[in-house]
């Protein structure tokens, strides 16, 4: 295990003391997709619009 | 405070909870599985979620005037470091797909890490605005 993992790991286990297991596993859960392909990669690109992109909507 | 108001913070609340969780989820789903483009997808999607939900709703409450155009101004710089990052990474995961070279995947980690920290920074920025409503 390579230091950030370990570093993750130790974050991990802070907020599940701080929020509960229950819940995080929910999302686990919840964002459990398999077989990503290059289009859902691709995809990511059109996520997260600039922070400024919020402002003109609103 | 009428319930349309208090539905809106009851739902910023949920979701900046939520938020920390995703990054929880970033930690629990790098270290549980051993697929590198699954675990890389899933920590920009995951992340992109939190951006989704908690820029948004920390922009909402400047617009109530509750925090001031400084502590605004300060929380879009984070969020200008974290939308570089994040593209950088979905770039970097990009060309990884198309050619997996040790190289590549070398910068998909940077890429990440670098990615989750800013998306830290801003969280940890925004979170307490939020929960003190």
């Amino acid at each position: 295990m390579d230091e950030t993992r370990i570093q993750i790991g130790v974050a991990v286990l802070e907020l599940i003391l701080k929020y509960g297991l229950p819940m995080a596993m929910e999302l686990i859960q919840a964002l459990d997709k398999e077989n990503v392909t290059a289009d859902d990669i691709r995809a990511l690109a059109y996520r997260v619009p600039h922070p400024d992109t919020y402002e003109k909507e609103g | 405070m009428d319930a349309k108001l208090l539905t809106k913070e009851n739902n910023m609340k949920r979701l900046i909870r939520v938020n920390i969780l995703f990054i929880l989820l970033l930690g629990l789903i790098a270290c549980a599985h051993s697929n590198f483009q699954e675990m890389a997808y899933k920590a920009l999607a995951s992340s992109a979620s939190v951006y989704e939900n908690g820029y948004p709703a920390f922009l909402e409450l400047h617009k109530q005037g509750i925090i001031s155009d400084a502590q605004k101004a300060k929380g879009r710089d984070l969020a200008v470091k974290y939308w570089a990052a994040y593209h950088a990474a979905q770039e970097a995961l990009e060309a990884y797909t198309n050619y997996q070279s040790a190289d590549n995947k070398d910068k998909v980690n940077v890429a990440v890490n670098e990615m989750n920290k800013l998306l830290i920074d801003l969280t940890k920025y925004i979170e307490p605005f939020l929960k003190a409503r």
